[in-house]
């Protein structure tokens, strides 16, 4: 057994410290105790998201909000990156700017935008997040209405627009975006799920009794994408083979993504939440080529054959079976999409999991499942916010709706915690984009939520503990392993999670990976299944700690 | 001395009239209304106001709001209307809007009072089952779906509600020997071959479920059921509006499944019929939409929608000359017809007779000016017929009024370089994002001959 362990005290992450000196109590959480604290102000964060709405109501207005929490400047905490939209039909330079935090520790975040290259004048959509040039710090990806952007990480917060150069630009209306190792050459592809084609040449009045004129669905437009693969030629230069790959003739109204192996094969599959029509599966083909499949494997459409409203995507193995799970939320009326993986297809187990009457009078969009409360069960958090008028009222905002928050009880059921979203008072805004991450370095997980039209949501995690923690960084020649598997095993539990940071919606998360062990205080084993499927074991690891694993076997 | 059950439904008509109003009910409130949807509240409310102990006025201002999607006042309403008379229809209803907003403990109250009133109504112990499967009780669901389907064997949605049951608690061999035998029933149930689709891949057999046509409309009426018919039914004109809206504003399948459920009702209407064809066609089943359009037709041969529907789906289908024919059809009945003389208009145009076509829209345009897409339509015609000083200004108009017809641009662009108005064919082109080659060449003659 090949054992690499190295605590990241070593590389100055505070958490090591804490994680070793916090003894984690595990009282059952009283009832109506709020899970999380809303301290953006607080801690730095000001970023207002405007969607720059005039009279006309046009379509991408709707729709946007995202950002990512990642660590920019390789100090062992995540920053925060906050994408703006501000008009569809203004010129960029009239347009307001994304926003960059540095997160001094502790989760204090100062706006260092100026002078960071990160400043983007698109009309934003998310972002993704990976070490494309394999340099160990982490490239930003910007998608965007009218072109999107490739920001090369030059070190020290600064970073600069490779965009032109790369051939990364991808000059569809973009929604969430993924970087994977698609061909495993060692290098980050990037995945683009594009929505559709959009120009104010084709915008809709479409209208909604009582409210009249209201934003269109997609589906008033007709005009459906292929999603986009660039394939990393090294130097940061990329090739678009969505044609090669098989995707350019597989058309849809991408929104969310998730990279996963869903066959267990040792090669990343992706999928893509379409909005009104089917779900996609591009099952990987181990030659450059994809295959959609998700008609065939159960995850197109729900148990019903319906296509609904696919907005973010969860993912996480649930019912801890050792394959990914997917969870795809929907609009109002619509419920959601558990799609539990059985290996070779999915079943729709979403009247099971108690989350159905709960969440389908909202429109959902953001959404994971950690285990917040780190008692060895994958809780679910969702952002709401409505695409219509509500009919019911939260607020000045029309769209606003509360978030929401279940409690893992195992076996894929979920209830909701209260109150509800888990913040006290309920907070109600037009959520879209939400990342997951540790801010803090405390070893939970936290949330940033972007709110279109409202200000952002730094929901610090202040959850009553039932159990321990586990944290790892997984590194690969210096990278983070994007696509790699973890498998932590403690007593009769096992748990898997893949390295990733594209889930959610329009959202690039913490690539670290975190484990809730329940009353376990250590893993008593922990394997990782690399890309391409090799394994490799670290042994038994300590909880409530971060650690980094290192792959030692030769990479490819 | 009230027995404990009078104290419950005593309490239960108390919460379903959402209080215990002293001063009777109060009509819910709405926001701004379109036009049509506010002449249809008032109608309501003048009726409630005039008897506000009638429980039928109330029952209809509850589907009035109910039909337009107006669901916690069509709550209140029902609520009323069950404070003034108790009915099962009335709680069925109030379960029905409970369930759309996502209140389903509220629903099974509801609906099991509706069951208490009526116990042999098949549909009710279907929403009952619906209801109970949302909230994760398979076991009470498949007591009610089995009960639904014992009441009435050819209630499909009950058969598909036990399959989702068997599904839901991972047994699908029990859904698709259950499935099998209701597709015998049902062979064109689009929910019963949907779920046949998933049984298949959760059992496996992920290659016969690709096998098998394209999921179509998922929510197939699921059976007989006369209250619901009696919702459609007076809300005939608002679900006609709504199922248009549906089927042109790019949602086909919610416009089918709403004239479905109408139709399924046991309504019988000429004009969803030919909505409903017209979806089909939309949704690519064609041969649906015509036998959908003969049935429509066989009852009433000039029927006017019919016919322009079929004209309408005649010319997508390429059949220009049927389709002409068919709006000839039309307009002899019908001379004022704008929308069909617009569509023969662009029949002619594409049957390369741009003289007969010019004469068509232009009449259809003096019928009904507002549409701009027939601006250009008759403003390309012109265009082909070389005559520029007349296309101009239709094009211009066209333009301006947000005209997407192809080629709309470039006939403009040569309208301006064929008068001498090289400096407008500039700037319309050059203000262009990218040029067609038309367009282009265009653009190089009017930089080659400045005004």
């Amino acid at each position: 057994m090949r054992t690499v362990l190295a605590c990241l005290a070593a590389t100055a992450l505070a958490a090591c410290d804490a994680g070793s000196t916090t003894e984690p109590t595990a009282p059952a959480a009283a009832a109506g105790e709020a899970w999380f604290v809303n301290e953006a102000t607080a801690r730095g964060i000001a970023f207002r998201h405007t969607t720059g709405h005039a009279s006309r109501y046009l379509f991408p207005e709707i729709v946007c909000g995202g950002g990512a929490l990642f660590d920019m400047d390789e100090d062992g905490d995540l920053d925060a990156y906050l994408v703006q939209s501000d008009g569809a039909t203004k010129a960029r330079a009239e347009r307001a700017s994304n926003r960059l935090y540095q997160n001094g520790g502790g989760a204090r975040f100062t706006d260092v935008t100026s002078g960071s290259g990160t400043e983007g004048h698109g009309f934003g959509m998310g972002a993704a997040t990976g070490d494309a040039d394999g340099d160990g710090d982490l490239e930003l990806y910007v998608t965007n209405l009218d072109g999107n952007a490739l920001l090369r990480n030059e070190g020290g917060g600064r970073f600069s627009d490779v965009t032109a150069s790369s051939g990364t630009a991808v000059n569809l209306w973009s929604s969430s975006a993924g970087f994977l190792d698609h061909d495993l050459d060692g290098d980050l592809d990037l995945f683009v799920v594009n929505y559709i084609y959009w120009s104010e040449a084709f915008e809709r009045t479409c209208y909604a009794p009582p409210h009249g004129e209201t934003y269109c669905g997609p589906k008033a437009y007709d005009r459906p994408t292929p999603d986009t693969l660039l394939r990393n030629d090294g130097d940061l230069v990329f090739t678009d083979v969505t044609r090669a790959a098989g995707l350019a003739e597989v058309l849809g109204n991408g929104l969310g993504i998730a990279c996963l192996d869903a066959d267990l094969d040792g090669w990343t599959d992706v999928f893509v939440a379409n909005d009104a029509s089917p779900n996609h599966l591009f099952v990987n083909q181990h030659d450059g080529t994809f295959v959609d499949r998700a008609s065939l494997v159960g995850c197109a459409a729900d148990q019903d054959g319906m296509v609904k409203a696919g907005m973010g995507v969860g993912v996480a193995d649930v019912d801890e079976d050792g394959d990914e799970d997917l969870f795809v939320v929907n609009m109002q009326n619509e419920p959601d999409s558990f799609f539990r993986n059985e290996g070779s297809y999915f079943v729709d187990r979403t009247a099971a999991s108690g989350v159905k009457p709960i969440t389908r009078p909202m429109t959902r969009f953001g959404v994971g499942f950690h285990d917040f409360d780190q008692d060895g069960l994958f809780d679910l958090y969702v952002a709401n916010g409505n695409i219509l008028h509500s009919y019911k009222s939260y607020g000045p905002d029309p769209f606003a709706e509360p978030n929401m928050l279940f409690r893992g009880l195992g076996a894929g059921r979920f209830a909701e915690v209260e109150p509800r979203g888990g913040t006290s008072p309920t907070e109600a805004h037009t959520s879209r984009g939400a990342a997951f991450g540790d801010v803090d370095n405390d070893g939970d997980v936290d949330i940033l939520v972007v709110n279109k039209d409202g200000p952002t949501y730094l929901l610090v995690n202040e959850a009553a503990k039932r159990g321990h923690w586990l944290g790892l960084r997984v590194l690969e020649r210096g990278r983070d392993a994007i696509g790699a598997t973890v498998e932590v095993r403690a007593g009769k539990r096992t748990w898997t999670r893949g390295v990733r940071s594209a889930y959610s919606y329009c959202a690039a998360n913490d690539l670290r990976v975190h484990f809730g062990l329940g009353e376990a205080r250590a893993a008593d084993e922990v394997r990782v299944r690399w890309p391409g499927g090799e394994q490799e074991s670290f042994g038994a690891l300590a909880g409530d700690r971060y650690w980094t694993l290192e792959r030692s076997a030769p990479a490819r | 001395m009230p027995t404990p059950r009078l104290l419950s439904l005593a309490a239960l008509l108390a919460s379903a009239s959402g209080c215990g109003q002293e001063s009777g009910p109060v009509f819910p409130a709405t926001g701004p209304l379109d036009a049509e949807i506010e002449a249809s509240v008032a109608a309501a409310r003048a009726a409630v106001e005039k008897e506000p102990r009638s429980g039928p006025a109330w029952m209809a201002a509850g589907m009035t709001f109910e039909g337009n999607d107006l669901l916690a006042q069509a709550r209140d309403c029902y609520g009323s209307a069950l404070a003034a008379l108790e009915t099962p229809q009335g709680w069925y209803r109030r379960s029905v809007v409970e369930g759309k907003l996502g209140a389903l403990e509220d629903a099974v109250r509801s609906i099991r009072r509706a069951i208490e009133l009526v116990p042999d109504y098949a549909p009710s112990y279907w929403r009952l089952g619906g209801y109970l499967f949302d909230q994760g009780d398979f076991d009470g669901a498949r007591q009610a779906f089995q009960r639904s389907s014992d009441l009435d064997p050819q209630f499909a949605g009950a058969w598909a509600g036990l399959a989702r049951v068997e599904l839901a608690q991972g047994r699908p061999a029990e859904a698709l020997a259950l499935l099998e035998r209701a597709r015998a029933r049902f062979p064109e149930h689009a929910h019963l071959a949907n779920l046949m689709r998933t049984a298949l891949v959760e059992a496996g057999r992920g290659e016969e479920a690709g096998r098998m046509r394209p999921p179509a409309s998922a929510m197939s009426p699921p059976g007989k059921d006369p209250w619901q018919a009696e919702f459609w039914r007076y809300q005939g004109k608002p679900l006609m509006v709504r199922a248009r809206e549906k089927l042109e504003g790019g949602a086909p399948q919610e416009g089918v499944r709403l004239l479905e459920e109408w139709l399924a009702g046991g309504s019988v209407d000429p004009n969803a019929s030919a909505y409903l064809a017209w979806g089909y066609f939309l949704l690519g089943r064609a041969q649906d939409a015509r036998a959908t359009l003969a049935a429509a037709l066989a009852l009433d041969a000039d029927n006017a929608l019919a016919l322009a529907m079929l004209a309408k789906i005649q010319e997508s289908s390429a059949e220009t000359e049927q389709a002409l024919a068919t709006c000839e059809r039309i307009l002899g009945a019908d001379p004022s017809n704008g929308a069909i003389q617009a569509q023969r208009g662009r029949l002619l145009t594409k049957l390369a007779r741009p003289e007969e076509a010019v004469r068509a829209l232009a009449e259809a345009l003096a019928l009904d000016g507002r549409d701009p897409e027939v601006w250009a339509a008759l403003g390309l015609a012109q265009d082909a017929l070389r005559r520029w000083e007349e296309s101009r200004p239709t094009l211009e108009r066209a333009l301006r009024d947000g005209a997407r017809a192809a080629g709309v641009r470039a006939a403009l662009a040569r309208a301006y370089v064929e008068t001498g108005r090289a400096r407008e064919a500039r700037e319309l082109l050059e203000g262009a994002g990218s040029l067609t080659p038309d367009e282009q060449s265009l653009l190089a003659r009017a930089k080659g001959e400045p005004r």
